[in-house]
């Protein structure tokens, strides 16, 4: 009898360990690869892809609007094309969630996240991790007759490694000024076009009884915007990028970097203080929403800022924006405009890459783009795309541009070590006042030298 | 008797089938990592792509180097073990002192108390910054109550001491509970007569009790001292989720996965965070080493 149910648990502890194991090595999933999924449809067929699952891993949550347009429009192209559109909502750490299936060859057919962070974590120097894009950028949206690169706007070059385009934008982003136009006219101010308007504004911002600009002081990529726009327009695009690699520090001591921290000082609590108290610990989304209730003046952020406070503001609320204006005798334009791109790309390792390069290819078509619009509120990457109401005063802006930069002048991806642990404490200890522009520059100048020294 | 050995050494054998798929498991799921572990942070690599550039110890010679990963994050991974583990044994021993008495309503309490500690630290961060808010923030308006006019709490200057009191709030509770566990044990014959004898509440908590609970208290001073090293989903959290956490929030386990996996600022150095986790491994062995030898004393049997 022993033997018996010695042989029974042995029996048991065995089927354990096979499904234990077996369970270990299953993919979760059915196989979505079907053979021949990489050669395009054939032409004219129904249903091209039937049968093939694209893999989609997002940088939104599933209940954001961005995400809503995505899964819409999948659903809709599906229809056509037979295929199967299978999200992963993976949220703002989507390429975290997404860099062991890289590595095991298991990419997904499509990812969506901001276009710096795609290039800076899949086209390192060693190797390109994307499939190129030429082929989409030169095919037609569905529907459409023109290739897709000519209503694109013109800051995807940005993103093209030696000519070829690895990442296709769909959300366009741009940052300056945010206010309540309806506070505006109130108070009888109009859009400031130099640095001494600008501070004008901020005073009868002031004198109204409210602060004159509204920062969450604990996201640091915000509080940069200012020196980084100013140090553009004093020294021109480049410029800032040059310093933030230079390895011996010399490039800071070009004075319009000390220009920039002066202005950015001015603002701050160690000079006029237009902030309102206490900004250097607020936690975000206080102030912006603050902002949105009307208890400041401006917001300077990206134009994502009408999507995340529209819900907040008063009916006679109308948004306002302005880009930072021109300093005098500075190298830069305002019609320089910072470009953020929000983008698809389709991993190399991708087992559907031509299914989901036509899936992007409906996704990027004007009623596609026009819908997206409707739902978010953002700036779509093309431009005969219609604009989101809040966004309206930006369209004249990026319709005057004459060239484009990247977003913080390309250094956050170009040098992210040396921008979280050298600039970042640097330019906050700036922002709120407890540093002077002299000490700014002493500091992020010496810290530089002391930070390549180490690698 | 030869029955006897031959029926012992079934039952090993029979252990050590038993025994083998949970060593499986553990040799699989953890040792294989931690060695794989070792093995990355000798070389210079993104996590992204196959290629991985053999540096040797080069990870470890920047990372001993690297004035924010000594000055902000080792900084703040030390004050919260040492301080904030003086604050939270300091609660925890005040509350059990309470919490032992025979006041009315004791498990509703000690739920009470247990409660923060089960909740997720995310919602903890999220709710400690809606508390913390200058303008309309609970704390401040509290103490407007009373005419005192509140200040910055999270002000980048006092920021990690503000946290520090989230953590003691987060974490006494979980202290207490397991030391009010042991304080049950003590028998309290012992108690009474230490009091027949004279002895204060004082004396007895320190001279009777602490003695007693000896072993249970170097487990939690043990767990204390891994788990604050560690201590990850709070401090990251405190950055709102959007950007990087500033300085204050900046231990070593998150600056470890800003610096593999980013967070806007795009890092991506797997191989040199990975040294971070072989340093923050060696942090946790000595600190386990360093309690057991501080606190070594004879078991009091009872």
């Amino acid at each position: 009898m022993k033997k018996v149910s010695r042989s029974i648990a042995l029996l048991l502890a065995a089927l354990l360990l096979v499904s234990v194991f077996s369970g270990c090595g299953s993919s979760g999933g059915q196989p979505t690869g079907a053979p021949g999924n990489n050669t395009p449809p054939p032409e004219g067929g129904d249903k091209p892809y039937a049968g093939v699952t694209v893999e989609w891993a997002s940088c939104f949550n599933e209940a954001e609007a961005q995400a809503v347009w995505m899964s819409e429009m999948a659903a809709q192209w599906s229809e056509i094309s037979g295929a199967e559109v299978k999200f992963n909502f993976a949220g703002r750490d989507v390429l975290t969630s997404v860099k062991s299936d890289i590595l095991v060859g298991n990419a997904p057919d499509v990812i969506d996240n901001d276009g710096s962070e795609l290039e800076a974590a899949l086209m390192s120097n060693e190797e390109i991790l994307l499939e190129p894009l030429t082929d989409l950028y030169d095919r037609p949206a569905y529907g459409e007759s023109t290739p897709l690169r000519d209503n694109l706007n013109g800051a995807y070059s940005l993103l093209s490694r030696d000519g070829v385009e690895y990442i296709i934008p769909f959300i366009y982003v741009t940052s300056g000024f945010f206010y309540n136009k309806t506070l505006f006219k109130e108070l009888n101010l109009e859009i400031p076009k130099t640095w001494d308007e600008f501070l004008a504004v901020c005073d009868a911002i002031e004198a109204s009884g409210i602060p004159a600009l509204a920062a969450d002081g604990n996201i640091s990529f915000y509080n940069c915007y200012y020196y980084q726009i100013l140090c553009q327009r004093i020294l021109g695009s480049g410029k800032f990028l040059e310093a933030a690699l230079d390895k011996t520090g010399a490039a800071w001591d070009d004075p319009g970097f000390l220009k920039a921290a002066q202005l950015v000082s001015q603002l701050s609590a160690a000079g006029a203080n237009y902030f309102q108290d206490g900004y250097a610990g607020s936690a975000y989304p206080a102030a912006q929403s603050d902002w949105a209730m009307g208890g400041a003046g401006m917001l300077y952020c990206g134009t994502w800022i009408p999507l995340e406070t529209s819900s907040l503001t008063d009916a006679d609320w109308e948004y306002g924006f302005f880009g930072m204006p021109a300093i005098e005798g500075g190298a830069g334009k305002t019609t320089d405009i910072e470009a953020q791109m929000m983008s698809f790309c389709v991993p190399k390792d991708a087992k559907n890459k031509e299914a989901a390069k036509d899936l992007l290819a409906y996704m990027l078509s004007k009623k596609s783009c026009d819908r997206m619009v409707e739902l978010n509120d953002n700036i779509a990457a093309r431009t005969d795309s219609i604009y989101p109401e809040a966004l309206a005063e930006v369209k004249p802006i990026i319709d005057a541009s004459e060239s484009y930069y990247k977003n913080y002048d390309g250094a956050m991806s170009a040098a992210p070590e040396w921008w979280a642990n050298v600039f970042y404490p640097a330019d906050d200890a700036l922002f709120f006042g407890n540093i002077t522009p002299e000490e700014f520059i002493e500091q992020i100048k010496s810290e530089s030298i002391k930070f390549y020294a180490n690698k | 008797m030869g029955g006897n050995s031959t029926m012992k050494k079934s039952i090993r054998r029979m252990a050590l089938l038993f025994l083998l798929p949970a060593l499986a498991m553990y040799l699989m799921l953890f040792l294989y990592p931690a060695a794989r572990a070792f093995y990355i942070s000798l070389f210079d690599w993104n996590g992204f792509t196959s290629s991985m550039k053999f540096v040797g110890l080069s990870n470890f010679r920047e990372l001993f180097g690297d004035v924010s990963f000594w000055s902000v994050a080792v900084k703040n991974s030390l004050m919260i073990t040492f301080v904030g583990g003086a604050l939270v044994f300091a609660v925890a021993f005040l509350l059990c002192a309470v919490l032992s008495t025979e006041i009315k309503g004791k498990k509703f309490f000690r739920a009470l108390i247990f409660f923060p500690s089960v909740v997720n630290p995310i919602a903890i961060a999220i709710l400690w910054t809606f508390i913390y808010n200058s303008k309309w923030g609970l704390l401040n308006n509290f103490l407007g109550l009373f005419g005192i006019e509140g200040i910055v709490w999270m002000d980048p200057a006092i920021l990690p001491w503000s946290i520090l009191v989230a953590m003691v709030w987060m974490y006494s509770g979980f202290y207490c509970v397991i030391l009010l566990a042991a304080l049950d044990r003590v028998p309290m014959s012992y108690i009474e007569a230490a009091r027949l004898a004279g002895a204060s509440e004082f004396t007895i908590f320190f001279k009777i009790k602490i003695p007693m609970i000896w072993d249970v208290l170097v487990t939690a001073l043990t767990l204390w001292g891994i788990n604050s090293i560690k201590e990850f989903a709070l401090l990251y959290a405190w950055g709102g989720g959007v950007d990087i956490p500033p300085a204050g929030a900046t231990n070593i386990a998150v600056k470890m996965y800003i610096t593999a996996f980013g967070k806007r600022v795009t890092i991506y150095r797997m191989g040199y965070s990975t040294a971070m986790g072989v340093l923050m491994f060696l942090s946790v062995a000595l600190i386990v080493a360093l309690v057991a030898m501080i606190m070594k004393r004879d078991k009091v049997e009872y």
